[in-house]
């Protein structure tokens, strides 16, 4: 039943508000009552922490925020003189109706005295916790402004301002069991204004630890002291006065022992000197740190440090041997490892590494043997010896000379060797690691450099092989390549690929010790290069020159040995009249080309050519690295009939341009002109006695065979013999085309149709085999080489006018096809 | 036999490292290029003089 129920509805008014009246005076009471017994906030931790600007200290309560709280800033507490917080000023806070006493009447919030490091905020104590009143006292570096303001519904923050620059200092502590189970002392760092560190020191040393330095075991030893008096410095002797008390109760470790080293992290203080609070001490002058009666140890305690001191400062002590000796064994070890029992990678050990790793597949050279780059694979194992002479050396040092029961007697002297050979083996190790991190670094950036310049090194010998044409192709069994081998002047073992590489970056050492450079622009003058199929010498020069290759075919008899005699002839008179250097590259070279010369310019007969092989007559045309190597190859007729032998003539493969000597006295219609009283002419002549489109057909269809494009190549068709034709009455013309219509007036329409068909580019020449001297200009038997040497980039004077426009093999234009075609049909209508 | 540049090599690792060694003992004392590590030298040795004593005057 509701209040409104109870009321009855015809009450007078006067009652209803009487009755309100009476509700009224009993509700005020009740709220009162209900608002005390609201619990309490209970204060459940304190945390402090550093901002740009300011330290924020938060006090955190359970339930609700405290109902009232204050902060200010005091010189002395009001209740009485208890002890203050650590700080050159000081803040009582204060929170009333809340506590941070737990049930059972202990501190909700921790101790209730706690340290902070902190540039502002030095120490928090609790100063009252009683009757819903709870205050703290905060000790503070300097008296700066400050905030106490709520963080949330549950969090106070105190925020006071630190606008001053900090240094780091260090304050030392005792802790009981620092080092081997005896008292040590042990730093501590703390923020302090850059002014007045010295006393700011004292004072956070005062302060004592914090809460994590405490549970670390730190705790400060005040000895009875509840801080400094006057602390002055002066000629380097520090003069620090106790207050309230001093009794360290003849301990060895007192306050002093966290004085001394407080003070003595500041250079100026050399000397420390510590007096009681009646202000003695027991040496006041001199030089020398000084401390008073009471804080001197007893004869027992002293008898105690004496026997863990020593023993710890033995240990101490014993360091510098262990750490010299680890020093002298890590030198021995590099020394050994690195200079007296070296293990050296030889070429043939890296030569059959590297074929198992990387087989030598179908058309590949296994790699040659030289001395590997030191940082690609020497340093391993230079590491690895080092490695192996320190362990050597190390454990060696572990065998000891006499019996065990001798070093179980002297124990005191074996703990010492053992703690001597434990730092030994720590230095070793770690000059170790210092010396593998030194070479590995090292090794790292030299490989990196290293390979950076085989990169720009390769690219820039590719180049010049792209641009100047350089090719290496063999005189004796004609294989063509970008790159000779060659054999080491020492030993003459075999170098198949001398570019900058793992062997060596601008040299690289042969297995016998010669050092050979390493690429070809540079071996090519000073080393003997031979072929890397037939593994015959190279000419000279190969590989780095323009290498020029000119094949002579023709029928049996057809001149072509005298024309390839007559044309050197040729050009090493022009050459010589125009100040081209010509010469020749090697001794062969020299004799055949003598032989040749001698042979022509005396006026004999050449001899028939053999059936063997040719070897090319090799020619260099200029000085320095713009000369071209002109390889001229003749072989006698039959090789060309010959099925079989065809098969070997792989010069006609890799041939530039060709030149086909065609014999007049083989054409039909010239020999029926030469018959009757040209007889003894046609005699004289030896003509040829195949037919000149059969010989021309057979080598097109070698060509052909072999997967030789004869359309990007150039042909000059050489009429031979025109001296004797001359005699005869024929008088051949000397124009090119002029030559075509005389051939083709002549019957052999086919065969040059044939040929404009088959090659990028034909020319006709008629020659007459003689000497430069005899020939004079007309039928020059240099010009189809000039022609032919003008198209592959090298211009002589007296070149053809239509080699003046030479084209690109392989980049027929369609002009060039036009211009053919108009060609072609020209010819086929004056058929 | 060994190639000259082994040597070198070798030579230039071990000076390197000796270097380093030097430079890092002038820094534990303060000086040169690595004298940062020099606080580490005056702890070290403030911990010896306040736990052993050794080194006091």
């Amino acid at each position: 039943m509701t209040l409104a129920q109870r009321i009855p509805g015809r009450l007078p008014v006067s009652a209803l508000v009487l009755a309100l009246a009476g509700l009224a005076g009993f509700a005020v009471p009740a709220a009162a009552a209900a608002a005390a017994s609201a619990p309490i906030p209970v204060l459940l931790g304190l945390s402090a922490a550093h901002y740009r600007t300011h330290d924020q200290l938060v006090f955190s309560f359970a339930g609700a925020l405290p109902r009232r709280w204050r902060a200010r800033y005091i010189s002395r507490l009001p209740s009485g003189p208890q002890p203050a917080a650590a700080g050159n000023a000081r803040l009582l806070v204060t929170f009333s109706r809340a506590t941070g006493k737990e049930g059972q009447g202990t501190a909700a919030y921790g101790p209730i005295r706690r340290t902070y490091s902190l540039p502002g905020l030095i120490q928090v104590v609790t100063v009252e916790d009683h009757r819903k009143l709870i205050s703290f006292e905060v000790g503070v570096a300097r008296r700066e402004p400050y905030r106490l303001s709520p963080l949330s519904h549950d969090r106070v923050a105190l925020e006071v301002r630190t606008p001053y620059q900090t240094v780091q200092i260090r304050d030392f502590f005792v802790h009981p069991r620092g080092v081997l189970g005896m008292a040590a002392v042990q730093a501590a760092d703390r923020p302090v204004a850059s002014k007045a560190r010295l006393s700011s020191a004292l004072q956070r040393m005062f302060a004592g630890p914090t809460m994590a330095e405490q549970a670390r075991g730190l705790r400060f030893v005040a000895d009875g002291a509840t801080g400094t008096g006057r602390v002055t410095v002066r000629h380097g002797v520090a003069r620090v006065h106790l207050a309230g008390g001093c009794n360290s109760g003849g301990s060895p470790v007192s306050i002093a022992s966290e004085i001394v080293p407080t003070l003595r992290q500041f250079h100026w203080v050399r000397w420390v000197k510590i007096y009681d609070p009646a202000g003695r001490t027991a040496q006041p002058r001199g030089d020398s740190d000084s401390i008073p009666a009471c804080l001197q140890a007893s004869e027992a305690q002293i008898w105690t440090a004496r026997i863990s001191s020593p023993a710890f400062a033995g240990l101490a002590i014993l360091i510098g041997p262990g750490f010299l000796l680890g020093l002298v064994l890590s030198a021995l070890s590099l020394v050994r490892g690195l200079a007296t029992r070296t293990v050296l990678v030889t070429p043939a050990a890296y030569r059959a590494e590297r074929i198992k790793a990387h087989p030598a597949a179908t058309g590949q050279f296994e790699p040659d043997s030289a001395w590997p780059f030191y940082a690609l694979r020497q340093a391993r194992t230079d590491l690895g010896r080092v490695e192996a002479e320190r362990r050597a050396g190390y454990r060696r040092l572990w065998k000891w000379p006499f019996p065990p029961i001798v070093w179980v007697l002297l124990l005191p002297v074996t703990v010492a060797v053992i703690v001597c050979l434990l730092v030994a083996g720590l230095t070793t190790l770690l000059l170790a690691a210092l010396f593998t991190l030194v070479t590995y670094v090292g090794a790292g950036i030299s490989a990196v450099v290293f390979a950076a310049t085989v990169v720009v090194l390769r690219g820039s010998e590719r180049l010049w092989h792209r641009l100047v044409r350089a090719q290496a192709s063999c005189p004796h069994c004609y294989h063509v390549m970008d790159r000779p081998a060659y054999r080491c002047p020492g030993c003459s073992k075999l170098h198949r690929d001398l570019r900058p590489g793992r062997l060596g970056l601008v040299a690289r050492r042969c297995e016998c010790g010669t050092l050979l450079p390493t690429m070809v622009l540079r071996a090519a003058w000073r080393l003997p290069a031979v072929c890397q199929r037939c593994l015959r010498p190279l000419r000279v020069g190969s590989g780095t020159l323009r290498d020029i290759r000119i094949p002579v075919f023709g029928d049996t008899s057809a001149g072509k040995t005298r024309f390839l005699y007559a044309g050197l002839d040729s050009l090493v008179d022009m050459t010589g009249r125009a100040g081209i250097p010509l010469g020749f590259p090697d001794d062969e070279s020299e004799n055949q080309a003598k032989v040749a010369l001698d042979l022509i310019r005396s006026g004999q007969n050449t001899v028939k050519t053999s059936s063997v092989l040719p070897t090319a007559l090799t020619c260099r045309v200029g000085k320095g690295a713009g000369g071209s190597l002109v390889h001229l190859f003749d072989t006698a007729g039959e090789l060309f009939r010959d099925a079989e032998t065809q098969d070997t003539l792989g010069f006609l493969d890799h041939g530039q341009g060709l030149i086909y000597v065609l014999d007049p006295f083989s054409i039909g219609s010239v020999r029926d002109r030469m018959a009757g009283q040209n007889a003894p002419v046609f005699r004289l002549a030896h003509a040829a006695a195949g037919d000149p489109e059969i010989a021309y057909g057979e080598v097109v269809s070698r060509l052909r065979d072999s997967g030789v494009t004869a359309d990007r190549q150039r042909l000059a068709i050489v009429v031979s013999k025109a001296d004797l034709l001359g005699v005869g009455g024929l008088e051949l013309p000397e124009d090119s085309s002029a030559i075509t219509d005389w051939l083709m007036a002549m019957g052999l329409h086919n065969l040059v149709l044939a040929a404009r068909r088959d090659f990028a580019e034909v020319h006709f020449f008629a020659v007459a085999s003689l000497a430069a001297a005899d020939a004079g200009r007309s039928h020059d038997p240099g010009a189809p080489l000039r022609w032919l040497l003008a198209c592959c980039g090298l211009r002589l004077p007296g070149t053809p006018d239509a080699a003046s426009t030479p084209r690109i093999p392989g980049s027929r234009s369609r002009r060039g096809s036009q211009a053919d075609g108009d060609q072609n049909t020209f010819t086929k209508a004056q058929l | 036999m060994t190639p000259r540049t082994y040597v070198i090599f070798r030579a230039a690792a071990v000076t390197i490292t000796a270097l380093i060694l030097l430079l890092l003992g002038l820094g534990l004392s303060g000086r040169g290029p690595l004298g940062s590590f020099g606080p580490v030298t005056g702890t070290t040795v403030s911990w010896l003089q306040a736990n052993t004593g050794l080194g006091t005057p």
